[in-house]
């Protein structure tokens, strides 16, 4: 299955801005978008991405605890799920997959690969899933 | 090694040292003072009086050692006491007869020796006075006469002890058919003499080890009682002597019998009876018949006949008289001694008929104490001349004569000539007294030294009859007075100055160590200024000498002529007294330092930021903690030095622990170790700590520790960490927008931009770029130097790890038109963390890159060794410029900070790949010429 619609939770708008043009003008993608994790438990349950995309640093609920949140939601236990960091240690990229993260983009990204990546990422999870 | 010989007189040495009864006692100051002062005048580690026992060396008085006593046989003092001189060994290494000893090569690792004998007053050597160091060193002539005078102090103080009723009563009996035996009633020593064993027909050795069971076994067994019983009556005072006639067991099986006879010689203070002194004599000729007799006359003629023998042999004068004083016997010694030839013109006459009247006296005043209160005397006495004018000495012993029923009758008096004894120790007397006082002075610490000088120096003036004493300190021509003894009306005091020219020292200065001035008119020295000016007719003077500098000299002087010339051992005197001087002096001026040593040390302890403390490291209590101590912990000081230092750190003390270093005889350091510390509040503090143990001079062992209070530094560790987490996140949100917006810019994703403002986008996008590097570089850089970079080492294949190095920078390269190549690699495996090698390759290649000529090429190659792998990285640019090349590997190095704007890069590029490399176990280095740079990184091979 193609990868199709992404949800993207940031909380900086302008990278949001950015992210939006790559991702969908540049990558194709559907996406919604929210600037908060509580923002984003809400929207998820109008409607179920494909993918989640994570910023890790944010106010209120971070990345990390947003997903462990949307891990008890009915349904959204298998949902792959990317984390966005400026933190990207070896050691921090471990403790994300643990959480169920299938893989983690370093900030800054290119916005001009960042909706291959993304792909990338869904389809090595796809494939090792199937 | 060289077990030390038994001398030829062993058994008579071993019992004049019984006779001192001085084994096993307790120290005593008068010994303990004279090995103290030759440890300080001498400095050596230790100096013991050492006694010479049958298997071991018992130490009277020891300084510097713990052990009490020794055995013999690898005993240095046993060689010692073989000669009669200094026994001296420099190097102990060096000498086949100790170098294996275990003292020697085990600790206390002895390399000089130096011992000399000490004599009982028949002269057999009873141990040493010796000293010990664990360096090698060969004494000086004036440090071995203060050995020997020392020595002589020592000889003296044990000779005191030598008990004489003892000794003149066993040289009476030596060389007569009588056995000697003696017997301590309380301690049970006994000793017996060779003829003692030989009339039971054994030899002494046989017999060894005796005691009073020896007797008591060969005695027969019906004797015994009645044996006990008349000693008994004897220590009661019931009889004047006890005596009994006994049967012994001979060695061949028969009886001997034995006639028994002894007196007590000395008492205990409680009036229990000491020591028993006896003889035996051999009465078995005599027929079982004649015993009945022998209570008759004719036995005790015939006894008396050889007692008579017994005394006209013996090089003593003997005589009895009776209670009027008048002559009732007199030994043949006696009548030679008074020029008479037959005992009748003697007996019956008084002193005054055979002396003259203040001789005879002085007898009746001598003899009365005896004659009325029983008491025994000894005495040195002074009567005529020889023929040389030498006034004779005897040693006068009068003893109260008793007869059966306790009265006393008269007494016995005994005579022996030590003149050639009295003569020898009358000259050392007044320098042995002289000793003494300094040895006093020198102790008593309660005196201050220029007391204690002065003192010297009165004693010194006094002693020569020179009325001016002066210690003078000398620089280049002054002459200052320090110390002085001066007589009434002379104005001099210390503190005076004058021309050393103008006096006699300066001679002792320009040519030798000493001089000697008998009477200066008439002499040479009449022209010398010190007699015009200061009219000094008599002069003594020597060199003082303090810590290897002149000092200036000791002198005593006067200015009338003396009576007495100054003869060699007044100089003697002279130089003992300048080298205690010197010694004195040297002390102080040590001390002087020390102290000030001291007090700089103790400011240190005192205003050091870091907390000291010294504790005693078997019990762990604190001995002194400094304010900063104090201070980080929170506990005010007398707390603190109420407790231990494992309830201010368990982890400090689990450490010293578990580092073995209370036991370890090698080991004296500890640290720098991180501990957590108690603080009062509760909390606990991080401390760097180091330790250091060290020994006091009683030989407990101490620790000094160290605490740095590192709580501020963690502090700041952790801030900095956070800032540098933080300012990166906070770096990167920015730069992900505007990069990221350049990117789609530039991209064409948001239109046509104009030609113009391509361009603009697109230096925006390339600073952008060096941005995100130089905050990447920085946070590299950070956890390198903060040890918090991650390393994930396997082993790798080299090839695809290249391939993958060279395919990263195809972009890069591509740009600025060079051609990577990559060239020949071995199939090899290396250790390395594969993302941090793929850093390390980019540094390399895009550096190469960006100082390649457009078009060139830049060629990546490696080749093996057994244990390594080198991986090269090649350039045909300029090269590295001469002066930069030694820091190229430093932090934020460009060649030219010009260079940077046109070429990009942060200058943190190769500092971080020769960290990386480093941490894999690496290394990384260079060659570089115009035309020709090449990197190699040399990693291990798997």
């Amino acid at each position: 299955m193609p990868l199709n619609h992404v949800m993207h939770v940031e909380d900086d708008p302008d990278i949001r801005a950015i992210a939006e043009l790559a991702l969908v003008t540049v990558g194709g993608l559907d996406i919604t978008q929210c600037a908060t994790g509580a923002e984003c438990l809400t929207a998820i349950e109008q409607r179920t991405p494909d993918l989640i995309l994570l910023d890790v640093m944010m106010p209120g609920l971070d990345g990390p605890e947003t997903l462990r949140r949307i891990r008890t939601l009915p349904g959204m236990s298998e949902v792959p799920a990317v984390f966005m960091t400026a933190r990207a240690q070896p050691g921090e990229i471990s403790e994300y997959e643990a959480l169920g993260a299938i893989g983690v983009i370093p900030k800054p990204f290119d916005p001009l690969t960042l909706a291959d990546q993304v792909r990338q990422l869904w389809d090595q999870a796809q494939s090792s899933a199937g | 090694m060289q077990e030390p010989p038994i001398p030829d007189n062993e058994r008579q040495r071993l019992r004049a040292l019984g006779n001192l009864d001085i084994l096993d006692t307790p120290a005593e100051v008068e010994f303990d003072r004279i090995t103290r002062l030759a440890r300080n005048a001498l400095g050596v580690q230790t100096v013991l009086i050492s006694l010479v026992d049958a298997n071991r060396q018992w130490f009277k008085s020891r300084q510097g050692l713990e052990a009490t006593e020794t055995p013999r046989s690898i005993s240095f003092c046993g060689h010692a006491i073989l000669g009669k001189a200094l026994f001296e060994i420099p190097d102990a290494l060096l000498d086949n007869r100790f170098a294996d000893n275990p003292l020697v090569a085990g600790e206390p690792k002895i390399r000089f020796y130096a011992g000399m004998p000490l004599r009982a007053r028949d002269g057999s050597a009873l141990g040493t006075l010796c000293l010990i160091d664990s360096s090698p060193r060969t004494l000086t002539d004036n440090e071995r006469t203060v050995l020997a005078d020392l020595a002589e102090l020592a000889e003296v103080e044990l000779q005191r002890r030598e008990n004489p009723d003892r000794v003149y009563l066993r040289a009476l009996t030596e060389g007569t058919q009588a056995g000697l035996w003696e017997w301590n009633v309380q301690t049970g020593a006994t000793v017996f003499n060779e003829r003692w064993a030989d009339i039971v027909g054994y030899r002494l050795a046989e017999l060894e080890p005796v005691s009073i069971n020896t007797w008591q076994s060969l005695a027969h067994p019906e004797d015994l009682a009645s044996s006990e019983a008349l000693l008994n009556a004897h220590f009661n005072g019931e009889t004047p002597v006890y005596e009994l006639v006994c049967r012994m067991k001979h060695k061949l099986g028969h009886w001997v019998w034995v006639l028994d006879r002894g007196k007590v010689v000395s008492w205990m203070d409680d009036g229990r009876p000491e020591w028993v002194m006896g003889t035996h004599l051999d009465i078995s000729d005599l027929k079982e018949s004649e015993f009945k007799r022998l209570q008759s006359n004719q036995a005790l003629q015939s006894r008396e006949r050889l007692l008579r023998t017994i005394i006209d042999n013996i090089p003593m004068n003997i005589y009895v008289k009776d209670r009027s004083g008048r002559k009732i016997l007199a030994n043949r010694a006696e009548l030679d001694h008074l020029g008479l030839a037959s005992e009748a013109d003697i007996l019956g006459k008084h002193d005054r008929d055979l002396y003259a009247g203040y001789l005879a006296e002085r007898a009746d005043e001598q003899e009365r104490p005896v004659l009325e209160q029983g008491e025994t005397i000894s005495l040195l006495e002074s009567e005529g001349a020889d023929q040389d004018g030498r006034p004779l000495w005897y040693r006068v012993s009068k003893i109260p004569l008793r007869d059966s029923t306790g009265d006393i009758t008269g007494l016995v008096g005994l005579s022996i000539d030590v003149t050639d004894e009295t003569h020898s120790k009358q000259s050392l007397r007044g320098q042995l007294q002289f000793l003494k006082v300094l040895n006093d002075l020198a102790t008593d610490d309660s005196i201050h030294l220029n007391e204690r000088l002065n003192r010297a120096l009165a004693l010194g003036s006094e002693h020569l009859g020179l009325e001016l004493g002066i210690i003078s300190q000398i620089d280049h021509d002054e002459y200052k007075v320090r110390f002085c003894h001066a007589p009434e009306g002379v104005a001099l005091a210390p503190g005076d100055v004058f021309a050393l020219g103008d006096t006699f020292c300066s001679l002792i200065l320009e040519r030798s160590d000493e001089l000697i001035i008998q009477a200066v008119a008439g002499s040479t020295y009449q022209q010398h200024p010190c007699y015009d000016l200061f009219g000094v007719e008599t002069y003594v003077g020597i060199r003082l000498t303090v810590n290897g500098q002149v000092y200036g000299t000791l002198n005593f002087s006067s200015s009338a002529p003396l009576e007495k010339s100054i003869d060699e051992s007044n100089l003697a005197f002279v130089r003992l007294l300048g080298r205690w001087i010197e010694s004195v002096l040297g002390r102080d001026q040590d001390q002087r330092l020390l102290q000030q040593r001291e007090a700089r040390l103790r400011v240190l302890f005192e205003l050091s930021p870091l907390g000291i403390a010294l504790t005693d490291l078997s019990s762990g209590r604190f001995i002194a903690v400094n304010d900063a101590l104090v201070e980080q912990s929170g506990y005010d000081r007398d707390t603190l030095l109420s407790m231990t230092k494992r309830e201010l750190s368990p982890g400090l003390s689990h450490q010293i622990d578990k580092e073995g270093i209370r036991e370890s005889a090698e080991k004296d350091q500890i640290g720098p170790v991180e501990v957590q510390v108690k603080h009062r509040g509760g909390h606990q503090y991080p401390a760097n700590v180091i330790g250091l143990k060290v020994s006091d001079a009683d030989g407990s062992r101490l620790l000094w520790t160290v605490y740095e209070d590192i709580s501020d530094r963690r502090r700041i560790e952790r801030l900095k960490s956070e800032l540098v987490s933080t300012v990166s996140h906070e770096l990167r949100t920015p730069l992900t927008s505007i990069s990221g917006s350049l990117k789609l810019l530039a991209a064409g994703h948001l239109g046509e931009v104009p030609a113009a403002a391509s361009k603009m986008v697109s230096v925006a996008l390339k600073n952008t770029d060096r941005l995100i590097l130089l905050v990447n570089d920085l946070l590299d850089m950070d956890k390198l130097i903060t040890g918090r970079m991650p390393f994930d080492m396997k082993p790798h294949a080299l090839q695809p790890l290249l391939a993958t190095t060279a395919d990263n920078i195809a972009g890069y390269a591509h740009l600025h038109r060079v051609a990577v190549v990559v060239g020949e690699v071995p199939p090899v495996s290396v250790k390395v963390d594969a993302h941090r090698f793929e850093q390390i390759m980019a540094n390399l290649l895009s550096n190469a890159i960006k100082f390649s000529p457009e078009g060139g090429s830049v060629t990546i190659d490696a080749r093996t060794t057994t244990s390594t792998v080198t991986i090269t990285v090649r350039d045909h640019g300029p090269g590295i410029p001469e002066a930069f090349r030694s820091q190229i590997f430093q932090r934020f190095s460009q060649a030219d900070n010009r260079d940077n704007r046109q070429k990009g890069g942060t200058g943190l590029g190769l500092a971080i790949s020769h960290s990386i490399v480093q941490t894999m176990g690496g290394d990384i280095g260079f060659e570089s010429r115009p035309g020709l740079t090449e990197f190699r990184v040399v990693l291990v091979r798997v």
